[in-house]
């Protein structure tokens, strides 16, 4: 079988599948993938300096200015300009969100045609459209109108999301996505538009999977952006309706958890057609840390932010202090926060820890960085990938951690759960396990099982053999040799003697 | 249970206005409340099934409010994605100084060419002698060199204006009309200066090595009768196509400035050679200022109408 991978190089660490993609075509010898990668700037800079491109593997740079290329004539401009109207009349007027893929897919064409996507959308004429329908009463735009400079920010913005449309990676030979049975996209967003195309052209049915939902990822990214209302709320809406629509043309949505499923359902996916696949891990077969250190020891790790909540792990510290007096506290993880090491260590001041806090530097992956601990510790306010409770769960030490996000489904029975934002609880819940080492031997190795059990790779490469065939099996086997556009093609619309014959043509000349 | 009172909502609607009022949608304010530790069991305190519902009711219940959301300034709407690229190589700047020098010299190449090529009738049919000719040349020549300052600040003050407008305006056709008037203000500005600049050297020249024969009229006379009207003519197309260049140049279309000055250059050594062939007409091709006036006037006359309309788009001044 031949699988398109799609992804996206970098986006925020949650989103990036470092390894994944290999772990899994690594997993599947028997198919042949072929991988289609958006590159950010940096990386395209990068990936140049590498010398020779990587057989089977194509790139898209999806940041910096577009790549020269010449813009459309005079006639297809007009074409463009309708296409484009349409996709930005359901981005900004509530009335028409009905009209985004008709005008996706309407763009996604003309750009099959001539390529000129990019210089249209780069050009003046592109600018004049956004801003005579942005501006058109009905708009939303609540807070705030938008200004000239947005008009070219949020212009060059979606130029830049809508370059895969320009790619020729259509065709059906060889390399292009006509050509493959299958298409697999990693991470959403952009990296689904290829595929969302390649439906429509060839028929080609997709698989999402999702570690960490790109779309929350854009909500929480974009409030940082240094951009005004109208352009977060034309990006965001952009990518909302985006995702809505990759969510209803996937046959089939991976999510990486329970907690990504419910955002997919609100969405708009469709129950049935959402499988949660955990995320696999190499580290499982690392051994776990060794004996416990002899003095009673709280690990903390995590970047010190605010959304980390170390005050709670020093609040709820103070009061397993005042009961066990030799116990200590290890906070580790780099400074998310310029500053707020200092504001931490402060408040362990005030609330007269003394030598019994540590900070330490960055925190490593490895078994034996867990081992300076007795019990794991997270207090974190939010929680929406399995990465770190994984690597504590793998090192078989009892873990504590706040009922947030993806934490329930990930340590399930083999940890203590303790509300967010309570240090009484978060107190007691330690105190219990620093004095209880029969419990924590139990709950470690429980938790240990479980996550080998559960985040091994393998269990990862079994799911997607099956999706795969199930995918492929509900799909004609030469959905290229009829279709019309716009038609989905349908399994067993020929009998198996139709292919085997060949086209009326063959067969007649070999009659003769 | 929590909240208290009839409202429980209202509390947290409280604490969470400005992430309300600058919400885009109802699932960036759940985005945004999860990542702040209120997951659908609390949610359910909020007596919503989960953080979706709830944040659906605290989006419509705050009204969207514009708020003074100004980005820093300079960082990603002036610098945007598509702005051009500042930093040019050495080659092209050699290259930009040499054609400027080029064009700089065009007044002195063509009064020499002219002495040299046909001494006699030429320097005869123009009414004057030649060291005289080549002098005031010179002068002039350093006049528009001292004046490129003067142009590249009013290309600065063009591209600041871009930027100024950029920053501040609304539509693109307001843009267009506020951005009219600049390039023919900066052109103006630098033509004054050149004016004033050419007037001194002018009048210094005339103070160092006065004309032979009766000077008639004052000092203001002499100096202004000491260039003819066809150099003074040259001099000014001279400083509009400078000014141009300067402003194409400030505003990201370093080739098209460079262009322009090659052209000029290109056309005033073509047309000075073709006139010591001696296939031009000899009444007004060996008038002093006559070469210069044809080559910088035809790259200016060229130049001018795409500048007009290049920089009066914004993405010339991003």
């Amino acid at each position: 079988m031949r699988i398109a991978l799609l992804t996206e190089g970098a986006r925020p660490p949650a989103q990036r599948a470092a390894g994944w993609c290999e772990r899994l075509t690594a997993g599947l010898p028997e198919h042949e993938f072929e991988r289609f990668l958006l590159l950010p700037e940096a990386e395209a800079e990068a990936e140049a300096d590498a010398a020779e491109p990587q057989p089977g593997v194509r790139t898209l740079v999806l940041g910096g200015p577009p790549r020269g290329g010449r813009g459309p004539g005079a006639i297809r401009r007009r074409h463009y300009a309708r296409a484009y109207e349409d996709l930005v009349r359901a981005l900004v007027l509530p009335r028409e969100r009905a009209g985004f893929a008709a005008g996706l897919h309407a763009l996604a064409e003309l750009a099959q045609q001539d390529g000129a996507l990019p210089a249209f959308l780069a050009s003046e004429h592109a600018h004049q459209v956004l801003e005579r329908v942005w501006t058109a009463p009905g708009a939303d735009t609540a807070a705030g109108q938008p200004l000239l400079r947005d008009v070219l920010v949020a212009g060059d913005l979606l130029e830049q999301c809508l370059r895969p449309l320009a790619a020729d990676w259509y065709g059906t030979g060889p390399g292009g996505l006509g050509g493959a049975d299958l298409c697999h996209v990693v991470g959403g967003g952009p990296a689904a538009l290829p595929a969302l195309v390649a439906k429509r052209l060839h028929g080609v049915p997709f698989v999402l999977t999702e570690h960490g939902l790109h779309l929350r990822e854009q909500y929480l990214g974009y409030r940082q952006a240094p951009y005004r209302w109208p352009v977060r709320a034309l990006l965001l809406s952009f990518f909302r309706l985006l995702t809505v629509e990759t969510y209803r043309q996937a046959a089939l949505l991976t999510p990486g958890s329970s907690y990504d499923r419910d955002w997919q359902l609100r969405c708009g996916a469709s129950q049935e057609r959402i499988r949660v696949v955990y995320r696999g891990t190499a580290a499982v077969d690392r051994p776990a840390a060794g004996a416990e250190p002899t003095r009673p020891t709280l690990l903390w790790t995590g970047r010190l932010e605010p959304a980390g909540d170390p005050e709670l792990m020093l609040h709820a510290f103070a009061q397993v202090r005042a009961e066990s007096p030799q116990a200590r506290l290890l906070l580790r993880g780099p400074e998310g926060v310029a500053g707020y090491r200092e504001h931490c260590a402060e408040l362990a001041r005030r609330l007269r820890l003394g030598d019994a806090a540590v900070f330490q530097g960055a925190a490593g992956e490895a078994a034996g960085d867990w081992a300076d601990g007795t019990v794991a510790v997270f207090s974190a306010r939010a929680r929406r990938g399995p990465g770190a409770l994984v690597s504590a769960m793998l090192s078989g030490r009892a873990l504590i951690a706040t009922d947030v996000g993806v934490t329930r489904e990930v340590v399930g029975p083999t940890g203590l759960l303790v509300p967010p934002g309570d240090p009484a609880a978060l107190g007691v819940a330690c105190l219990a396990l620093l004095g209880d080492g029969e419990r924590r031997a139990r709950l470690g190795l429980a938790g240990r099982l479980r996550a080998q059990e559960r985040f091994a790779v393998e269990p990862v490469v079994a799911a997607f053999r099956e999706i795969y065939l199930e995918l492929v099996s509900r799909w004609p086997a030469f959905p290229a040799a009829e279709r019309r556009f716009g038609a989905l093609p349908r399994p067993f619309a020929r009998p198996a003697e139709f292919w085997v014959a060949g086209t009326a043509a063959d067969t007649m000349a070999r009659a003769h | 249970m929590g909240g208290g009172g009839a409202d429980p909502v209202r509390e947290l609607l409280a604490e969470h206005r400005e992430l309300c009022e600058r919400a885009t949608h109802p699932w960036e304010i759940a985005a945004v409340l999860e990542e702040a530790g209120l997951g659908s069991a609390a949610a359910r305190r909020y007596r919503h099934a989960d953080v979706f519902s709830l944040a659906e009711e605290l989006y419509a219940r705050v009204p969207r409010k514009p708020a003074d959301d100004e980005p820093p300034p300079g960082t990603p709407t002036v610098a945007g994605p598509l702005a051009p690229q500042r930093a040019s190589g050495w080659r092209h700047r050699c290259w930009a100084r040499g054609a400027l020098l080029g064009a700089l010299l065009l007044p002195l190449v063509t009064v020499l060419g002219a002495a040299a090529g046909r001494p006699g009738p030429a320097a005869g049919s123009a009414g004057s002698s030649g060291p005289s000719q080549v002098g005031t040349a010179a002068a002039l020549v350093l006049a528009a060199w001292a004046a490129c300052g003067a142009a590249d600040r009013a290309a600065r003050w063009v591209r600041h204006a871009g930027q100024v407008q950029l920053r501040t305006v609304g539509t693109l056709a307001q843009f267009r009309a506020r951005m009219r008037p600049v390039l023919p203000v900066a052109l103006g500005l630098h033509l004054a200066v050149l004016a004033l600049t050419s007037f001194t050297a002018l009048a210094v020249l005339t103070a160092i090595a006065p004309r032979p024969g009766p000077a008639a009229g004052g000092l203001l006379q002499a100096v202004i009768h000491r260039a003819g009207p066809t150099q003074w003519v040259a001099q000014a197309s001279l400083g509009l196509l400078i000014a141009v260049a300067a402003a194409l140049r400030r505003c990201g279309r370093q080739s098209v400035a460079l262009a322009g000055l090659l052209t000029a250059d290109g056309l005033g050594a073509g047309l000075s050679a073709v006139r010591s062939c001696g296939l031009l007409p000899a009444g007004w091709a060996a008038a002093p200022g006559a070469l210069t006036t044809l080559a910088t006037g035809t790259a200016a006359v060229v130049l001018l109408p795409y500048a007009w309309v290049a920089l009066g788009r914004p993405q010339a001044h991003r």
